[in-house]
């Protein structure tokens, strides 16, 4: 995994023994990596600080169950997703439910916060992940938004490099074909033209 | 539509989704504060697990978290120096730590917790920026101090003048002599800044304020928002305004079912049941 360093493995270990600074350090060493999985995965929907801190929270509680400290950024990630799709599946009880959606959330649009972050062109590229099923979406963006090998999302995703690699194919060809019919195209030229 | 379109659009979503500084610090602030909530009991900080993070962490976080394509000069304020000048024409004496980003001609300083002096001199020509969580400070040749803690950043002027910029609110210069505070931006921010005035004894009329902007603030989240409440009950009792407090400590008992105990320890101590 590329952000595993050697050391991780004590330092995890010291804070599930209850270290508070090495709880700290774990905290601010891993952090950036959870907070920017959510910030690809969650969608326009989801807030990826809420995710992440949510995320964050449980692997605090649940490190001393933690057998392999090697294991902690598949272990993280699981939690990172299992913590996203649980805050989907609000953000459409919010959508659906009369009375409690926000008057922001009511439309199908990105949320404002979003809106100021991400281009055009990123918020088309959202768009277009929404609509790949969910192991697809992930198999991509680990590979090729976050540039990990086949082997390395295999790891992460705790299955066989085998499927990770069909999932990916599948994955690529559907995120080029959901792209075209998006006109993806049009807003990758807009922003080439303004940029 | 081509393949190497696509992976322009995937590149630019990588680059754009990439996490910014001040997004982890708002994470960061938030987890800090749920991690100290369940630990007051009916009303105290644990300072020492605050202290600790903060000291621990801040450089860890700020050289991990350099935004990319910025011109780093690379150059880490540990809490064993003292005084440092890193550039020609820039002399910084410090208590705590951030971070030296930027470049050689507009270096960038990422203050994260203590005190920092800095000297520019102008013919140096250097524009130098401070920057916190909650202020920025654009130099404009001057000497000047600033100091971050739980409660916000201050920013005095020795010599010269700088431009303040708070994070909530528009830049103004501030000459010699003249002082700035910046108010922290999020709402685990402000609990945290009322924790840190209940427990400098500050009037609780200043609690009850940074309470209710807490409130207000960005990232109110459900558990923040609790603890706020709490404190608005605590800040309450020692005003004297103990029915006042009962009555706010009973309407959020429905709302702390994590909290529970320490609300019902609030209502039994206001006299309430």
């Amino acid at each position: 995994m590329t952000e595993w360093r050697p050391e991780d493995a004590d330092l995890v270990l010291a804070a599930a023994a209850g270290d508070d600074v090495a709880v700290s350090r774990l905290v601010d060493r891993w952090l950036p990596v959870a907070l920017r999985w959510c910030n690809r995965l969650c969608g326009p929907k989801v807030d990826p600080e809420d995710a992440a801190h949510d995320a964050l929270m449980i692997v605090l509680r649940r490190l001393p169950d933690l057998r392999e400290p090697e294991a902690f950024p598949a272990w993280l990630y699981g939690i990172v997703r299992r913590t996203i799709a649980g805050h989907r599946r609000k953000a459409w009880v919010r959508r659906w439910v009369p009375g409690v959606a926000p008057a922001d959330q009511a439309d199908d649009g990105p949320s404002p916060a979003r809106r100021q972050e991400l281009s055009e062109l990123s918020q088309q590229v959202q768009a277009v992940l929404e609509l790949l099923p969910p192991k697809q979406r992930e198999v991509l963006v680990l590979c090729d938004v976050e540039d990990l090998t086949d082997e390395e999302a295999a790891q992460l995703l705790d299955i066989p490099v085998g499927t990770a690699k069909s999932r990916l194919r599948s994955a690529r060809q559907r995120f080029e074909s959901l792209a075209r019919r998006r006109r993806l195209h049009e807003a990758w030229s807009d922003d080439a033209g303004t940029g | 539509m081509t393949m190497v379109d696509e992976h322009a659009a995937l590149k630019r979503f990588e680059e754009e989704t990439e996490p910014e500084l001040e997004s982890v610090a708002r994470v960061r602030a938030r987890i800090e504060g749920t991690l100290e909530a369940p630990a007051r009991g009916a009303g105290r900080l644990r300072p020492h697990r605050i202290g600790l993070a903060a000291r621990a962490l801040a450089p860890v976080l700020a050289v991990v978290l350099l935004p990319r394509g910025s011109a780093p000069t690379g150059e880490l304020l540990a809490e064993t120096t003292t005084e440092a000048s890193p550039l020609p024409g820039l002399d910084l004496t410090f208590e705590g730590h951030g971070l030296l980003q930027g470049t050689d001609d507009a270096p960038v300083i990422a203050w994260e917790a203590g005190t920092l002096g800095v000297e520019v001199h102008p013919a140096a020509g250097l524009e130098v920026t401070v920057r916190t969580g909650e202020a920025a400070v654009r130099v404009l040749g001057t000497v000047f101090e600033v100091t971050r803690d739980p409660t916000g950043t201050h920013i005095a002027v020795t010599r010269g003048a700088v431009g303040v910029t708070c994070s909530r609110g528009g830049e103004h210069r501030l000459e010699a002599g003249a002082d700035a505070f910046c108010l922290p931006t999020s709402a685990a921010g402000m609990l945290a800044r009322a924790r840190a005035q209940q427990d400098a004894n500050a009037p609780a009329t200043s609690v009850l304020e940074s309470v209710a902007d807490g409130l207000t603030r960005p990232g109110a989240t459900d558990p923040v928002t609790v603890e706020l409440r709490i404190v608005r009950i605590e800040a309450l009792r020692d005003a004297g305004k103990t029915s006042e407090a009962l009555a706010e400590a009973r309407a959020l008992l429905p709302d702390a079912a994590h909290r529970e105990r320490e609300v019902r320890a609030l209502i039994s101590a206001l006299g309430g049941s």
